[in-house]
């Protein structure tokens, strides 16, 4: 397991505090880092056999924020402990399993914290394999590969397959409403995203992972404050919190290219102190979607994500508790 | 030599619960059948097929530099586990 401190610089959050997006590249870092932990290269001079430069692409990522530590709880220039831990089945299949804390809380992210306190901090699964990206017939092809051995830190090897690649299959046929009435709220609509190169993506790469959740944060908005009709006033939803979000990613896509994201789920209460005992907050719904995004030109289907979001609203703000239970009792849930 | 039957026998079981699993149709395994044409396995399907195949075998020869692209079909992957169990 490898551990190391991290400062929340601008770089990762400019002048905010920590957000979704500047988290999933943090530990992407992390597991970058962990995979030539030892040794005396870098992440992008893992190449196989042929020399050709290999990547880990995720398939599954699973973020998971206990209420009463939600992501922007952590400021500008706080200083984090990052633990990653990495373990292998085969060559090319990789489980990790990341954890943040505030440095200096008396915890630490060891192995042992891992386990015992996944539900009480910030935490993260996912699932990986290492591919190339192959020039076949004037275009470019995603393809499996190995890593040299001296390429590759030391990593534990497991004796299962992970259980993500049954799970990526199941959600793939049968989606990630798992029975629950996702109906309340769905895109009448698919919001279109074009990714423009150089925002979006980098010259010759595919997308990079963490952007995916970036994508459906924007469909979010567009749904609750534009399709949903009164919407979301801003101020509203500027109180959504992530709680969790499971990914599934089937495909990638290249700059230039147009996603359509459809997107269903329900808002419902919540007990007020469901985050927990802070005063400074009253805890006003959970927001529950699932999100499916395709390419635009062909249908493909290249991701499926759920996500739950706690609609925390600042107790000097409690009018907007008001405007939530008014949303309740037009929809039947008050 | 390990016996051939024997090393067949191990890739065609672990072959047979990936196609289970992922709801891949099943077909008789002969040595012609393409791994990917024939088969229809994706990068993860392969990548499980190898790592069972070295818990299940003991063994893996991609590990030793064998190139992914030596092996198409059914009897490249025969040939290879024999070769090196």
């Amino acid at each position: 397991m490898l551990t190391y401190s991290d400062q929340l610089t601008m770089s990762h959050v400019g002048l905010g505090n920590l957000n979704e997006y500047a988290l999933l590249i943090a530990f992407g870092n992390a597991h970058s880092k962990a995979l030539v932990h030892g040794l005396d290269i870098n992440a992008d001079q893992i190449v196989d056999a042929k020399g050709r430069q290999l990547y880990p692409a995720y398939f599954m990522t699973h973020l998971t924020v206990p209420p009463h530590l939600l992501l922007n709880s952590h400021t500008l220039w706080d200083d984090l402990e990052v633990g990653v831990d990495v373990r292998r089945f085969g060559d090319t299949l990789l489980d990790s399993t990341y954890m943040i804390c505030q440095e200096g809380d008396g915890q630490g992210v060891d192995q042992d914290a891992m386990a015992a306190l996944a539900g009480e901090r910030v935490t993260m699964t996912a699932n990986s394999l290492f591919v190339v990206d192959a020039s076949v017939d004037n275009s470019t092809e995603r393809q499996i590969a190995i890593p040299k051995p001296d390429c590759l830190a030391p990593l534990e090897k497991m004796a299962k397959p992970p259980a993500a690649i049954k799970r990526a299959r199941e959600v793939r046929m049968a989606g990630l409403g798992e029975g629950e009435t996702m109906e309340q709220l769905a895109s009448c609509a698919p919001f279109t995203y074009e990714l423009l190169p150089g925002r979006d993506t980098h010259a010759n790469h595919a997308m990079i992972f963490a952007k995916f959740s970036e994508i459906m944060n924007v469909a979010e908005y567009d749904l609750l404050t534009r399709q949903l009709i009164p919407g979301l006033s801003h101020r509203l939803y500027d109180c959504l919190r992530l709680l969790e979000r499971e990914v599934y990613y089937y495909g990638n896509c290249f700059g230039g290219e147009r996603l359509q994201v459809f997107l269903k789920g329900k808002l419902e209460p919540c007990a007020p102190d469901f985050h927990g005992k802070n005063l400074r907050l009253i805890s006003g719904g959970i927001l529950t979607l699932t999100i499916e995004i395709y390419q635009e030109k062909d249908n493909t289907l290249l991701s499926m994500a759920k996500v739950k979001k706690l609609v925390a609203i600042p107790t000097q703000a409690q009018e907007l508790k008001s405007d939530l239970d008014r949303y309740f009792h037009m929809a039947g849930k008050g | 030599m390990a016996d051939m039957s024997k090393v067949e026998e191990t890739i065609n079981k672990v072959i047979g619960d990936i196609q289970e699993q992922q709801g891949l149709r099943k077909v008789e395994l002969e040595n012609s059948l393409e791994i990917v044409a024939d088969l229809g396995f994706k990068s993860l399907d392969i990548a499980q097929l190898i790592a069972s195949l070295e818990v299940e075998l003991g063994t893996d020869p991609f590990s030793t530099g064998v190139p992914l692209a030596d092996v198409v079909n059914m009897g490249d992957l025969y040939n290879l586990y024999q070769a090196h169990a």
